[in-house]
Order: C-alpha cells, then structure tokens, then sequence
C-alpha cells in the first residue's frame, strides 16, 4: 500500500492545492511559460512526504481546520519543488524524476526566478493569510530554506574531506533533510492547535525519522544497484560527499589510505574498487545499525503519543521509512 | 545620518549572517535601488535601530537579487555560489525579519518581490519595484507609528 493510502490522505486533494497556488494568483497568465514549467514539475510526481508530514501533525491537535492544513501542506510541497529547481542547477543535474530539469528546457536564469517565484509566493501567501501568532508558518519557509543552503554549504566545504566527524556528517544531513521533515510535522499541529510540547516531541519525531531516512539513502548509495539507484553505485564518492558508510570504513587501516586517495580526478575503476571494499567490510552493517538506533528512538517518541489515535499514523511513517515503502 | 544609519545595517546584518556561507557584502551606495531606499528613510524618520534595521532587511534582498541576478553570465564554477549564496541570503532576510517582528515589512514586500522575480523569469526585469515596494512600507510604518506615538 502507499503510504498516501495508508495515511487515509488524498492525494489528489493535495496535488489539486498545489496547483491553485499558482492557478490563482493573478499575476501569472496561466499560458505562460512559468505557469506551465511549474505545473509540468508539480505533474512529474513525487511522494509528496512533506505535504503528508504536515497533515499529519495536524491530527496532533484539537482543531484542525482543513482549509489552513491543505494550504500549508501545499506550501511544503511547493517549497520543496522550488528548492529541487535550484539542486539541480547547482548539481548540474540535466534531469528530474526522469525528465529534463527545469534549467536544461527554459535556460538558468529563468529557472532561478522560478524557483524564487515560488518561494516569493508561499511567503506572500503565508504572510497574507497567518496572523503574528502564527508565526510557525514561516517555519516552513525561512527555516526550511536557511538549514537547506547550510546544508549545501557544509556538503560543498566537506567535499573529499576525510577528516570529517561523525557529528559534522549528522549536521549536514539534518540541514538538508531531516529539519524540513521535523518543521512540517511540527507545523502541522500547531496549525491544528496543539500544545508546543506535543509539537515539540513531533519535531524531534520528524527530526530523527528523517535523519534515518537520509542516512538509508547514504547506505543504498553502496548496496543499490545501478538500476535502484538510477545512477552507478557510489556516486556520492565519486562526487566527494563524505557520507557515515565512508566515515565507518575510514576506521579500518587498510581500507583508510585507498579513500584518502579518492579525490575529483580519480580513475572510476578505483572508485568502484573502493566502493566494493567498503561494501564488503563492516561499514554497512554498523552504518544499517545506527540508522534503526534513530528509528528506534523515532518509535519511542511515538509511543509517548499513545494518546491520540494519529499515534498510528506515526508507526506508519516508521514502518514506511523503516524500509518497506522505500 | 545616512553613513551611520548604513553602517548600524550592515552590522545587524554581519550579527545574523552565518560565517559558514563566506558571504562578503559588498554595498554600492550610488545602486539606485539603494540610495533610492536611504532617502525614504531619512525623509520618513523611525526610532533609530527600527530604520537601522528596515535598511537591514532591504539590503539583504537587494545582495540576493544581485546574486542571483549574476547566474545568467556565470561560469560553471561559480554558478553554484551565485544561486546558494542567493537562496541563503532570501532565507536570512525572512529570517531577521521575523526575528525582528518586522511581519508588515514581510507581507507589504511580499508581492512586490514575487512581482520582480516573475519578470525576471521572463527576461525583462524591472527591479525597481523594490524601492515601490519599501516606500509602500515606509507610509504604512509612518502611519502606525505616528497612530501610537
């Protein structure tokens, strides 16, 4: 089952206020090249997970009013297609979700104003629509995108960086994943009235769900298969990121000197080479082991919020990000 | 005024911006959109570090815009500092701003920014409508202030 159907929330419901976003803002024709480059990224697809996280958070509170939840939900999505717009420049990514990215079709520049359109009009409708006390709004916005670009910045600093520690690795990865993640569950249910505590626990919940997700993702990097991972195994090696599998294997003395030697101008045999010493140490399997420590602590979390019946939605989201809906 | 007005800015600035980005601001005084802002402060005159920090927040838009501005003849090199620092400094402008409890200046420039990155997009700028966007702010702010002493 999909983790939409097994959150009993419509998809289409979501998908059809994303598209209002910009289906009812005046100052866009709707034939225009923005309008129809969004609405194509927005129809490529996607899981929709931050939208869901934020509906789910607002089963957390007393009051949710559908119409405010929708909109947020909507606006995390349209968040994250935006920053998706600018990765992909910065990558030099020439596709998403197996299309042409957005930069190769209407050229950079105006790919980077769409992305900062849609940024620029979540913030003219979060500002138009939250009162001061609702200040979380924002959360998904200015936080969102200010973790993300340090995120970016760390990754491009720590790039072939071997003497990076483990807690600079975790760092990163909350910036670029796990906060957005932790933000949307949190904003959810203080949108639907809940107690900061409550919101509080929900945000540590999100934040170590997505921490595990990320560190899943560095782990497959090494155990997928090219046709999994619709790339070679190893990419983020071979593109300098220093990830927990590649901090592990450090450990190992032999294995040690052959990653320090991997830089930008490396042989890609010796890069697979590597990649499959790494793959046949202990290095996936402890990397395997704190990934499911966070999902552990993640349940336990969940099981504080045994009072409220969205509880179960939560143990959906371990089950999913646990590794079945992967 | 205007020096020390300016200089309190960029300190506010320098204070919220995270050294791990390695942004420099480098501020050109005669850039319209900048002078343009200054004499609307001077001419509309709010509590000092109020209008120390309003040029604060403009200034931060204005160094995304010019940074994003540049990616159209960067290099591949520095293309992607051109977007992140650009991205970064949207972020950090939202973010002092709520900090700040700036919200009108947030929701009075909102449509004005989402109106030049539209033009933008479609290859005619019209940048100017940052400084309507700020002189549409100033009289709000002027307003409310003389309404509550």
């Amino acid at each position: 089952m999909k983790l939409d159907e097994a959150l009993q929330i419509s998809l289409h419901s979501i998908n059809r206020e994303i598209n209002n976003i910009v289906r009812q803002d005046k100052d866009v024709p709707r034939s225009s090249l923005l309008a129809e480059s969004i609405s194509g990224l927005i129809a490529s697809g996607g899981k929709r997970l931050r939208p869901l996280m934020v509906v789910v958070g607002s089963r957390f509170g007393p009051s949710p009013d559908q119409r405010k939840i929708w909109r947020l939900a909507a606006a995390a999505e349209f968040i994250h297609a935006a920053s998706l717009i600018h990765d992909d420049i910065i990558d030099g990514s020439p596709l998403r979700r197996g299309k042409p990215a957005m930069h190769t079709t209407v050229g950079v520049n105006a790919a980077v104003h769409i992305g900062n359109y849609m940024f620029a009009r979540v913030i003219e409708l979060v500002s138009a629509y939250s009162a001061e006390r609702e200040k979380y709004a924002y959360d998904l916005t200015f936080i969102a995108i200010t973790r993300l670009c340090i995120g970016e910045y760390q990754q491009l600093s720590h790039a072939f960086d071997y003497g990076m520690t483990v807690d600079q690795y975790l760092e990163k990865s909350r910036n670029k994943t796990s906060l957005l993640m932790a933000a949307c569950l949190r904003t959810g249910a203080l949108a639907a009235g809940a107690s900061g505590e409550i919101a509080g626990r929900l945000y540590e919940f999100g934040d170590k769900l997505g921490l595990s997700f990320q560190i899943r993702d560095d782990l497959l990097d090494f155990t997928g298969s090219e046709e999994e991972l619709g790339k070679p195994a190893g990419s983020d090696l071979r593109n300098g990121q220093v990830t927990l599998p590649v901090l592990y294997a450090l450990e190992d003395p032999a294995l040690a000197p052959r990653i320090r030697s991997i830089g930008p101008d490396t042989a890609p045999q010796e890069i697979a080479s590597v990649v499959a010493a790494i793959k046949a140490g202990d290095a996936p399997e402890r990397t395997e082991a704190f990934s499911r420590r966070l999902l552990n602590e993640a349940r336990g979390i969940a099981a504080e919020l045994s009072g409220f019946p969205a509880q179960r939605d939560l143990l959906t989201l371990l089950e999913y990000f646990g590794g079945r809906g992967r | 005024m205007t020096t020390g007005l300016l200089q309190d800015a960029i300190n506010l600035f320098h204070a919220e911006l995270s050294p791990e980005t390695g942004i420099r601001a480098g501020l050109d005084t005669t850039d319209p959109l900048l002078s343009g802002a200054l004499k609307l402060l001077e001419d509309y005159p709010l509590p000092p570090l109020r209008s120390a920090r309003i040029l604060a927040l403009y200034f931060t838009i204005v160094l995304a815009m010019e940074r994003h501005h540049a990616c159209h003849e960067a290099a591949p090199d520095s293309l992607t500092r051109q977007v992140l620092d650009g991205d970064y400094l949207y972020s950090l402008y939202l973010q002092m701003a709520l900090k700040w409890k700036e919200y009108d200046f947030v929701s009075v420039l909102a449509p004005y920014i989402k109106k030049i990155q539209l033009k933008r997009a479609e290859g005619r700028p019209q940048d100017d409508l940052l400084l309507q966007g700020i002189a549409c702010f100033m009289e709000l702010a002027r307003r409310k202030f003389d309404e509550t002493g």
